[in-house]
């Protein structure tokens, strides 16, 4: 009965000219606007604030390759890199650069 | 499919739902007080402040124990208001219905009235961080789908205030449609005002209708499915609309919504499958638009009651964490403090654990000199005081360490450890959080098996309970003493001497060094075999939150410590106290002849039988029937090995007084001992270093296995653990023997 992730609604809500890329690939100071979550913690992720359109910053890296932190929705929250590469954000919105 | 035997049949769950006012059903065990009495639970998401306010609340009126089934702490208290006395039960922290850990679920399963041990409250506090408020909400969401009555408690509000945020209660309250208080539990302020409102609230109506919308196609489906649940699962209109809210709300073909679909009837189950294929054809995840409706609504409540300045100050926290973080210094200070941890359990617990065992001693003696000489009398001095006083003698290292645990926890520290040190864990899947125990080890395995509690994640605290026994804990240090006092010189590895001064490495410091890098080596070796094969999977998830840091408070600071001790004493000293009066059984019998020495009663007794039984077993590890018994023996705790040998090789009385003499002469006897058949030294260095290899690595201590089994509920673990750590310890020493003769050592 296992099925594959269907598309959601929210893919539609980044615009397909914003600079998208996931939210490991953002460095420390970085701000993006989160389109999308896939993988297995999909739904935790959501829960704790990941939801389409909010937006996040990367207020920390650990060293060797270690955790993030993130800033959302006036909180912080690490995750590991595997995990962060599962959710897509958008960079490209004038308010970022 | 029914609902299987451990839940409550959904007909009385609607019951219960329909009409919240009425107290709550007699359970099937009606010897506790609490169940006739009002009901209420706390709830709130982890680190909102939940645990302070239930310790200001009820204070010492607590029952701490175990969800049965699982390590959950369980923790009951009593407040006392106008309206009569209370229940309260501190539910673990969650951050939503759908839930990723144990604590999780036994929370969720509480609220939604499926477990069978615990009433259905009768109403909801819901703490919520005023910090953090939009994600607090989240919760709170759906806890007012719940039909039960709710109140909103407001925590943390100065630490809202440092970060530029002031939460108004009062316009939260016309938002939310139920009570809202805020208080600061530390300081007691706002507590009378709240418990007066406590006391009114199970008698409230429940909450308002949901103010979350979804697009009509996806209203409708809810609409169906509660309607479903209503016909065919005998569910009333609230209760159909929560679990058909819950039940879209988890994702497609996760194991969770496949046990949550279980739970139902098969036309229930049937109908949704086809439904939700029909939305994945459109592109349309009904868990997403739930989510996302929920959060829509939060937004709505926090613009309305949340006042933020237009600057956002950099705050304390932020400015620690600068340090605390730092790529180079967090790390520096990280270790310093974990030295200054570990070196204090090792020194301040020594004063108080020599008066224990004397205090054991002394009882023991006190008793002796109050019963007719005899079996009895051995068996209560030798068996039960001097075992159980094996145990409690490790009581100052866990309260310590449970000190300082709760401290870095309450601080706030214990997340920034977490986050420095999971990179170097996750790479043989342990967790951040895995650290600390493993640390702790060092003193003792007990504590530091009790210490993953901290770890959310099942699967990364299972690893790490499988492997906190290889860390060589003080309880081998006596051994190790004796071992490389007789057999190891002190010849210089490098350095200098200086006359009789020696400056730089010994090689007998060097033996010892290696044998604590052995136990660490092989703990992080057997985490990352067990990871690849036993417990495959998916890695442990590690999404934790970065709470601010914060002044702890001495109440639950010292409420915690005692609690887990307590937990310690009641569980290690059952299983302990049988395990040792076997044990003295085992060496005290068959009685030999008044007059015979000790050493040839041990010989003879059923554990020198076990030991000469042992024997061709252990002889390829270089080891004969005397070390056996003294394996046998080191059940009790590593230590015991000392004593066992002092008594088979019949060291006299008054050596045996003073640890440190009998050691020198233990380590005289030894070097004297020959083996009579081939007139060769029974030990050698290369036997001593085998032997303590065997130490390192084999499960030896009845009291970790005690634990063990209570942590993991049940034997499957410390069976698997004592066999595998035994097998690994065998074959680590046979290695070394065989090896060491190949190459023309001993």
């Amino acid at each position: 009965m296992k099925r594959s992730t269907p598309n959601t609604s929210s893919a539609a809500d980044c615009p397909a000219t914003a600079a998208q890329c996931t939210l490991d690939c953002l460095g420390k100071g970085q701000k993006a606007r989160v389109c999308q979550v896939e993988g297995p913690n999909r739904c935790r992720l959501m829960e704790l604030g990941f939801t389409s359109g909010t937006e996040v910053e990367i207020s920390r890296r650990a060293a060797f390759g270690g955790p993030l932190e993130v800033r959302l929705r006036s909180y912080r929250l690490s995750l590991r890199c595997e995990e962060a590469s599962s959710i897509r954000v958008e960079t490209g919105s004038p308010e970022f650069t | 499919m029914k609902p299987t035997g451990a839940t409550v049949p959904p007909d009385e769950r609607a019951a219960a739902a329909a009409d919240t006012s009425r107290s709550v059903p007699p359970p099937p065990d009606s010897s506790s007080p609490a169940r006739t009495r009002t009901v209420i639970a706390m709830v709130g998401n982890p680190n909102c402040g939940k645990t302070t306010l239930f310790n200001a609340l009820t204070g010492l009126r607590q029952k701490v124990g175990n969800y049965p089934g699982v390590t959950v702490e369980r923790k009951e208290g009593t407040l006392n208001t106008a309206a009569g006395p209370i229940t309260l039960i501190d539910l673990p922290g969650l951050y939503s219905l759908t839930p990723h850990s144990p604590d999780e679920r036994i929370a969720r399963d509480v609220l939604l009235g499926y477990r069978a041990d615990t009433p259905r409250p009768d109403a909801i506090v819901n703490v919520v961080d005023a910090s953090n408020l939009e994600r607090n909400l989240y919760l709170t969401s759906q806890l007012l789908d719940l039909g039960i009555p709710v109140l909103v408690v407001l925590t943390m509000n100065d630490t809202a205030a440092l970060h530029g945020m002031r939460v108004d209660a009062d316009a939260l309250q016309e938002a939310l449609g139920v009570p809202v208080r805020a208080v600061q539990a530390a300081k007691r302020r706002g507590l009378p005002d709240l418990i007066e409102t406590l006391a009114e609230v199970p008698s409230q109506a429940p909450p308002p209708a949901r103010t979350w919308t979804l697009p009509p196609t996806a209203e409708r489906e809810i609409e169906e499915m509660a309607g479903l649940l209503q016909e065919h699962d005998g569910l009333s209109p609230t209760a159909a609309f929560t679990e058909a809210a819950l039940l879209l709300g988890l994702p497609d073909g996760s194991p969770l919504q496949q046990e949550a679909l279980r739970r139902w009837s098969p036309t229930v189950r049937e109908h949704i499958r086809t439904d939700l294929d029909a939305f994945a054809a459109e592109g349309i995840d009904l868990s997403t638009l739930i989510t996302e409706a929920r959060y829509t609504d939060v937004g709505r409540l926090v613009a309305r009651a949340l006042r933020q300045e237009a600057a956002v100050p950099v705050t304390l926290s932020d400015k620690l964490d600068r340090v605390f973080l730092h790529r180079f210094w967090g790390y520096v200070i990280f270790l310093v403090l974990m030295a200054t941890l570990f070196q204090t359990m090792f020194t301040w617990a020594s004063y108080p654990a020599d008066l224990i065992a004397g205090a054991v001693d002394a009882a023991g003696q006190w008793i002796a000199a109050r019963m007719p000489e005899g079996d009895l009398r051995d068996l209560v001095v030798n068996g039960a005081v001097a075992g159980v006083g094996n145990t409690v003698v490790f009581l100052p290292q866990i309260l310590l360490l449970f000190l300082f645990i709760s401290l870095l926890e309450d601080t706030g520290y214990l997340a920034r450890a977490a986050f420095l040190m999971d990179r170097l864990m996750s790479r043989v899947g342990l967790h951040g959080k895995s650290f600390i125990p493993l640390l702790s080890s060092y003193a003792c395995a007990i504590p530091g098996v009790m210490a993953t509690r901290t770890i959310e994640s099942s699967r990364a605290r299972l690893l790490t309970i499988l492997v906190a026994p290889l860390m060589s804990c003080s309880a081998r240090i006596p051994v190790y003493a004796v071992m490389i006092g007789a057999f190891i010189p002190a010849t210089l590895v490098f350095g200098v001497q200086l006359g009789g001064l020696k400056l730089g490495l010994t090689l007998q410091a060097l033996t010892l060094f290696s044998m604590y890098a052995l136990g660490t080596v092989a703990a992080f070796g057997m985490a990352a075999l067990f990871n690849r094969t036993l417990l495959k999977g998916d890695g442990p998830t590690f999404l934790m939150e970065m709470p601010p840091y914060r002044l702890p408070s001495l109440r639950t600071v010292v409420l915690t410590m005692f609690e887990r001790a307590w937990l310690f004493v009641k569980r290690a000293g059952t299983v302990i106290l049988a395990l040792s009066i076997v044990l003295w059984f085992l060496s005290t019998y068959p009685k030999q002849p008044a007059g015979t020495p000790p050493s040839e009663q041990m010989r003879q007794s059923y554990a020198g039988l076990a030991g000469r039984t042992l024997e061709p077993f252990i002889r390829p590890l270089g080891f004969d029937w005397k070390m056996g018994i003294g394996i046998i023996s080191s059940f009790a705790a590593r230590e015991v090995f000392v004593t066992a040998m002092g008594t088979i090789y019949s060291v006299s009385e008054d050596a045996a007084e003073d640890e440190e003499k009998l050691s020198v002469a233990l380590g005289e006897k030894m070097k004297a001992d020959v083996n009579p058949t081939t007139g060769r030294p029974t030990f050698t260095p290369l036997v001593a270093i085998s032997l303590m290899v065997f130490y390192v690595l084999a499960m030896q201590c009845i009291s970790t296995v005690a634990v063990v089994k209570r942590e993991t509920n049940g034997w499957k673990w410390p069976l698997f653990q004592i066999a595998y750590m035994t097998g690994l310890a065998w074959f680590t020493s046979f290695l070394v023997y065989q090896g060491g003769r190949l190459l023309g050592f001993g």
